[in-house]
């Protein structure tokens, strides 16, 4: 092959490569409009109020380009480590944002009506479907522009829609490997509950190598009337790598949505999830955990909008902090004018496990309506002496007694997730985490 | 526990024993307006030394430089229109040590509100300020034979510079914030004290605000000084009339507590709603020295104000007590700000807000720990109270924290008065408006009761009077 044959890399502030032909039309303006606002959007500033505590400097913008196919020998291997739960109702993989593997739906399920394909298909194959959810909810924490980089550079990501009445017993499950030097991906996630209908998505976003990659994805939730849906996230990309995740949820009347996040790897990391209440007696839970070590950064912004009467909304998230590492968490509550009788809950506790670990907290309200019953609560603390002391008394030595009661610290808001596997799954990782931060 | 009712028209009443005003004629006057020539204006009435004048022209360019604070603040800070207001207002005369040498106009004023008749029962100074310049002032002589001094700002500068000129500008530098680069281009009156080491001052110091004039602004400049040991509590009252047009009130206190000396300052802020009141305030605690804000805002229609504490020395404390009331058409943008410096400082902030009609109430607070320092505490509770279904709260926090030899915690409820609590006491016999009252009145009873007991009686009948008419 002559050097002219190789595709130059492209840079993610180039224009991004063109949607395939056989695309429809409107998923094509949507990419070239989102270039045009991802153009006019100004970059995020530390002054602006949304960036406050953010740390840009490790933002970098240049020398990222657009992922290209890995090595075609990785695909088994990894093929054969994407496993998760014991049993689950479909997966799809993707390497830098390609299938690598025929996706899988369990038939009972297919034949209900249920969709859980890549992006890139689902487009050709429900078009209209995906046209009335994809990308209708605003970016409002901050990352607007990151939005419309999305928008504009996304190759792929899954579709799961759950047709009306029906339920999901067992999760699916979507894995996302990154590999390669400098790559960008920007996976997609849209998720549709129909009414009265259940389900249980996973999706692992993890890092083959340890090269310096980018992870820009946006996923959003709509749960329809009655709808009940759990949705977890483990992030765990190299060490160089920079995430911007943007996660929105729409609970209609008396839907249930519980997301749950949890966060190991990156050198900086920043969430933004919204969570809105949008018809009576919906409810939400917002559940996080982030164990940064080393110069690790995590950010995370949060808003629980309570748009209708009698909605419920509660987060908590849990930070362990080691070495120089160093957490933001703005949480917002917003209750509407009309929303009367609503119940809005919020907590983020962190444990600083050294002396150079930072935590910032800004939690927040705004409330509008009456009848309200809301609070928050931020918490910055060292693992409490007499606990450690207690322990130490019943012969447990000090290092084991630390990571116990760190363990015990973050399970909290692991046991709300409620399904035994995949608690069990979350629990694996931290655990194998805190082994290697104890062995150091 | 809501009701919609007509809230708005009966709630004005307890403003009104301060809704008067006089015709002054008023010797000098720095005109509409602001540039270098007020500057010069006010520079050349006071007499004031060069350095003072180039303190304040280096504040005016400041001032100019920095945009308004709205992306984070109320949009309603742009209605402030710069060029309509007058910043200097004076009779030309100084303040008077004996009462009956005040001019009459403002002896009415004051005598209206009750001042020197609180001073007559216990306190141990007091200086009343009219518009730009001290009215009225005086020491207890048994209080200035112990060295204490307490003058007005002019007076400080220009008699004890060896004294007041090292921390003047130290605790709040002109570039701190907008309003604080304003106040050191054309501040006029406030106090400024000294306490020798060692004095316990045994009554309270009080100051007086009366903003008189219309579409003025009134600037003034407060620096405490409590030397080695010493304590001192210090308290002060605002009022205006309401005019249509909108009143600046824009003041800087800086507060110095030197090694184990305890400063206490208490505000209690009844301004007309048609003030805005843009203050900024900040305490320096040295080594095992504690700073306390006692701090209840009822009146303006727009205030901002967040006291600090730096804790500069080990063992230092910083405390911030807060009680805000807003009421239709007002927003009571409070707060917080506690700076750990050193080894074992505690902060504590407990806030509590009421929201009555449409009213809209904020908390906004600030707690940072810095890295190395080891035994810092904070504590910061908020709770907010919505009495109408339009009420308004937000709480906006900020904590920072860096290593594991610290504890912080925040927490912040909002609320309704409860039904059954209120129908429990009709049960009683009570009216709602009595109940609602009784049941507002528990809400902030802690905090009200850290108030001297003058203060804490009128503030419950204060908080009697705004709840009358919010029910029903």
């Amino acid at each position: 092959m002559s050097l002219k044959e190789i595709p130059p890399a492209r840079s993610f502030l180039d224009p991004p490569e063109e949607a395939r032909e056989e695309l429809p039309d409107w998923y094509k303006s949507s990419r070239s409009d989102a270039w045009m606002s991802f153009q006019d959007i100004d970059w995020p500033k530390r002054s602006d109020e949304a960036w406050r505590f953010a740390n840009l400097k490790k933002l970098s913008y240049e020398n990222l380009y657009d992922a290209k196919e890995s090595e075609s020998n990785d695909a088994e291997q990894l093929v054969a480590s994407s496993l998760s739960l014991k049993e689950n109702a479909g997966q799809i993989l993707f390497v830098n944002d390609r299938v690598i593997a025929s996706p899988l739906l369990n038939e009972e399920f297919s034949k209900k009506g249920v969709i859980f394909q890549p992006l890139s298909q689902a487009l050709i194959e429900h078009g209209e479907l995906v046209q009335d959810h994809f990308m209708t909810e605003a970016s409002r924490l901050g990352s607007a522009k990151y939005a419309a980089l999305h928008r504009a550079r996304l190759r792929n990501g899954f579709f799961f829609y759950v047709p009306e009445g029906v339920s999901l017993t067992v999760p699916v499950e979507v894995f996302h490997w990154v590999s390669g030097n400098s790559a960008s991906i920007f996976p997609h996630s849209l998720i549709v509950a129909g009414p009265g209908s259940s389900a249980t998505v996973a999706e692992y976003v993890t890092s083959i190598d340890d090269e310096i990659s980018f992870c820009c994805a946006v996923c959003d939730i709509h749960g329809e009337e009655d709808s009940q849906l759990t949705y977890l996230r483990t992030q765990n990309l190299s060490e160089k790598a920079q995430s911007i995740y943007q996660l929105s949820s729409r609970a209609a009347s008396k839907a249930k949505l519980k997301t749950f996040n949890l966060d190991l790897g990156c050198e900086w990391v920043r969430n933004e999830s919204v969570s809105r209440l949008v018809g009576e007696g919906a409810t939400s839970e917002m559940l996080a955990v982030s164990v940064p070590e080393k110069s690790q950064e995590f950010d995370m912004r949060t808003l629980q909008l309570h748009e209708q009467r009698n909605t419920s909304s509660n987060l908590l998230y849990k930070n362990a902090l080691y070495d120089d590492s160093k957490t933001t968490f703005a949480g917002m509550i917003v209750v509407e004018d009309e929303a009367h009788q609503t119940d809005a809950y919020q907590t983020c506790r962190n444990l600083l496990m050294s002396d150079t670990s930072e935590a910032n907290s800004m939690p927040g309200l705004e409330i509008k309506a009456d009848q309200v019953r809301c609070s928050h609560g931020a918490t910055c603390t060292p693992v409490s002496k007499d606990e450690l002391f207690y322990l130490q008394s019943r012969g447990v030595k000090e290092p084991a007694a630390r990571q116990l009661l760190t363990f015990g610290f973050v399970k909290e808001a692991v046991d709300r997730i409620g399904n035994n596997s995949l608690e069990e799954v979350i629990l694996g990782k931290l655990g194998r985490r805190f082994n290697r931060i104890r062995a150091r | 526990m809501s009701t919609d009712s007509n809230s708005g028209n009966m709630i004005e009443i307890d403003r009104e024993e301060s809704n008067f005003h006089y015709d002054v004629e008023y010797k000098h006057d720095a005109g509409m307006g602001l540039s270098e020539d007020t500057i010069d204006y006010i520079a050349n009435v006071k007499g004031e030394d060069q350095w003072i004048t180039d303190f304040r022209k280096k504040a005016l360019r400041v001032f100019h430089e920095k945009k308004m604070p709205t992306h984070w603040a109320s949009e309603d800070l742009n209605s402030i229109n710069f060029d309509e207001i007058r910043y200097y207002l004076s009779d030309g005369e100084a303040p008077k040590r004996s009462w009956d040498d005040v001019p009459n106009e403002m002896k009415e004023t004051f005598e209206r509100l009750g001042i020197p008749e609180k001073e007559r029962k216990f306190l141990a100074g007091v200086e009343a300020q009219f518009d730009s310049e001290a009215a009225y002032s005086n020491v207890k002589d048994a209080v200035a034979e112990q060295g204490v001094i307490f003058v007005n700002s002019s007076e400080g500068l220009a008699e004890h510079a060896d004294i007041f000129r090292k921390w003047f500008g130290k605790v709040i530098p002109t570039g701190d914030n907008k309003f604080s680069a304003l106040n050191s281009a054309v501040f006029s009156g406030g106090s400024f004290i000294y306490v020798p080491p060692g004095v316990k001052v045994k009554h309270p110091l009080q100051a007086y605000f009366r903003i008189n004039a219309e579409q003025f602004g009134q600037f003034e400049r407060t620096l405490i000084i409590v030397d080695e040991g010493a304590e001192l509590t210090y308290m002060e009252g605002c009022t205006a009339p309401k005019f249509e047009t909108t009143t600046l009130h824009s003041a800087v206190v800086e507060l110095v507590a030197m090694k184990d000396a305890k400063i206490q300052y208490i505000t209690v802020q009844n301004w007309s709603a048609n003030v805005f009141n843009l203050v900024t305030k900040r305490g320096l605690a040295h080594e095992n020295a504690e700073v306390r804000w006692i701090d209840c805002n009822i009146g303006s229609r727009l205030t901002m104000k967040y006291p600090g504490v730096v804790m500069k020395g080990e063992g230092a404390r910083g405390e911030v007590i807060s009680i805000a009331l807003a009421n239709d058409g007002q927003h009571q943008d409070t707060g917080a700000k506690m700076i750990h410096a050193a080894d074992n400082t505690t902060s504590n902030v407990v806030s509590k807000s009421i929201s009555v009609g449409e009213g809209r109430s904020t908390y906004r607070g600030q707690v940072h720990i810095p890295k190395h320092l080891k035994g810092c505490k904070n504590n910061t509770e908020c709770d907010a109270l919505l009495i109408n279904s339009k009420s308004r709260t937000d709480t906006y926090p900020a904590i920072t924290v860096r290593g594991n030899k610290h504890s912080t915690q925040h927490e912040a409820s909002v609320s309704q008065v409860s039904e059954e609590q209120i129908f429990y006491m009709k049960q009683r016999g009570l009216s709602e408006t009595e109940a609602m009252s009784l049941s507002v009145n528990g809400f902030v009873n802690d905090l009200v009761r850290e108030f001297p007991m003058e203060y804490s009686v009128e503030l419950k009948r204060l908080i009697e009077l705004e709840m009358e008419g919010s029910v029903g």
